[in-house]
Formats: C-alpha cells, sequence, structure tokens
C-alpha cells in the first residue's frame, strides 16, 4: 500500500494531455483545482508567459509543485487535485493522496 | 507522477452493479472506453479479446475494481510472458480484499514488488512522456481508472482499444520486468 506524504513535502503533480490521436496536446487552457482535508478549493489557471505555479514542460505536459507544509493532525489530510483542459484537448482527472503529520 | 493514494482513497470504479449484462456486444461501445467507463466495463464483460479470455468464475473486469492490476498484466503481457486472471486476481487481493475497493497504480506497482505478478517483478518509476508499455492513471465519467498504452490505443480491462478522444493522464509508470 501506498504510504501518505509527510507533512512538509513537496508533491509534483503532472498532467499529460493526448488529443484523440493519442498524440500530447497543449489545451486551449489548463486549470488546475486542489484542496487540503475540508478546506477550500485553490484554483490555478496556467498562463503562457505569466508566472504561475503550473509550469510547462513539453507540449502537452504540465506540472506543479504542491507543499503539504503544515499538516499537524491527528489524522491524515486528504488532498484532492483536479487537472482538467479545455479547448483544443478537453478533458479532466481527479486524483487523492494523503498527507500525514510530520514526526516530530 | 509522483503522487500516491492510500488504499481506499482512490474512487471506486465504475459500476456498482455486479455479475453480467444480458445486452449483446456493439461495436460503437467497445470503442467508447473513455466515453463512459460503465458502459465501457459493461461491453467487456460480454466481449473478450479471444488471447485474454477470462472464466466466467472471476469475471474480473466485471466484479472486481483491478483495472490496475489488469494494466500491470498488460505491461507484462507486452513484454512477452503471459499472465492468468488468477495471476491478476491475486495481486489484486494482495492489496486488498474488497471488491469494489480498487488499488491505485502505486500501490498495485508495489504489491507486484513485493509478491510478483506472474512470477516476475517490476521496476518503475515515474514518467511524464505516454509511449507504448507507459502505465498510466486517468479519470472516467465512473471513477478512477488505469490503462496501458500500446501503439495508437490502449489496453483496458484486457482489451485494446484505439484512441478516440482526448486523454489527461494525471500519473504515468514505465514498468521494467524481471523474473
Amino acid at each position: 500500500m501506498s504510504a501518505p506524504f509527510m507533512a512538509g513535502s513537496l508533491v509534483t503533480s503532472t498532467a499529460t494531455f493526448l488529443d484523440g490521436n493519442g498524440n500530447p496536446a497543449d489545451p486551449s487552457a489548463v486549470t488546475l483545482k486542489y484542496k487540503q482535508g475540508a478546506g477550500a478549493t485553490t484554483t490555478v489557471t496556467y498562463q503562457p508567459n505569466t508566472p504561475t505555479s503550473i509550469t510547462r514542460n513539453s507540449p502537452g505536459v504540465y506540472s506543479t509543485e504542491l507543499d503539504t507544509t503544515g499538516w499537524t493532525g491527528p489524522d491524515n489530510q486528504l488532498w484532492t487535485v483536479q487537472w482538467s483542459g479545455a479547448g483544443n484537448v478537453q478533458a479532466i482527472a481527479v486524483s487523492n493522496w494523503q498527507v500525514e503529520p510530520a514526526a516530530l | 507522477m509522483k503522487q500516491t493514494a492510500a488504499k481506499g482513497v482512490t474512487a471506486k470504479h465504475a459500476g456498482t452493479a455486479k455479475h453480467g449484462q444480458a445486452k449483446k456486444h456493439s461495436p460503437a461501445q467497445t470503442l467508447a472506453w473513455q466515453k463512459a467507463g460503465a458502459a465501457a466495463r459493461k461491453a467487456h464483460r460480454v466481449a473478450k479479446h479471444p488471447a485474454h479470455a477470462k472464466p466466467a468464475a472471476l469475471a474480473l473486469a466485471g466484479d472486481v475494481a483491478c483495472c490496475a492490476a489488469e494494466a500491470l498484466a498488460a505491461s507484462l503481457r507486452m513484454a512477452g510472458h503471459p499472465v492468468a486472471d488468477a495471476d491478476v486476481l491475486a495481486l489484486y487481493l494482495a492489496i486488498t480484499g474488497d471488491p469494489d475497493a480498487g488499488a491505485p497504480i502505486a500501490a498495485t506497482l508495489e504489491a507486484a514488488a513485493d509478491v510478483g505478478l506472474a512470477g516476475h517483478r517490476p521496476r518503475y518509476e515515474p514518467v511524464t512522456a505516454l509511449h507504448t508499455g507507459v502505465v498510466f492513471g486517468c479519470t472516467l465519467p465512473g471513477g478512477r481508472h488505469a490503462a496501458t498504452i500500446d501503439g495508437p490505443g490502449v489496453w483496458t480491462w484486457g482489451r485494446w482499444q484505439p484512441f478516440t478522444r482526448p486523454l489527461l493522464a494525471d500519473e504515468a509508470w514505465q514498468i521494467e520486468w524481471a523474473a
């Protein structure tokens, strides 16, 4: 079973978009939404030539680093991450993972 | 992707209705795995690839949410090694005994490294480039899903399906198999 990330870890989340032929392709717009536990949803939109937390690694491939610092428990914290593309490549993916409190 | 999810966190797979649908297979369904996960799974249950026919007693695609184990099996088959349905089920059961729980790809890879799959163990690493042999995770209307890329299509639930629609993979793994 996969272990949770320890609070304080930077978690890299990557989205790879493929067009209808299976080739990497850039959507017209890329949006990342994430939520820590029952907290508010944060929305980040990729904007070319504008600094955001989303990086375009290559055509169709985008990534971000999510900072898990601050979770003190006692239980694990559930993160929900949603990537979506619109326009040229319309697709969406949602995943979850957990953060455990740091040891000390 | 470096993300991992603990057992039970991943959304349950599509299709809570178990045990066979009487509807006949139609080509439209088999080409629509990305259009509707539940519908695609239903189609898979009644039209298996001859080379990977599944005993009805196991009915993996219909009754057990073991798509990640199936994806690893596809990867191993692509490497030239036979994998039986019982091997797939054994791998899934090494992670959870709940047929509906589902298992993340990362957890399935860890289990395969621990207990093996058909006598082989994977070495794996997260990647971002999707190419033949890569096992990836995505979200279908019914929930999380795992499949294996093979040329202009994917192996999903033991069947090869061509790409027909855009896809967003939020995890991908390169796998090498060793005895």
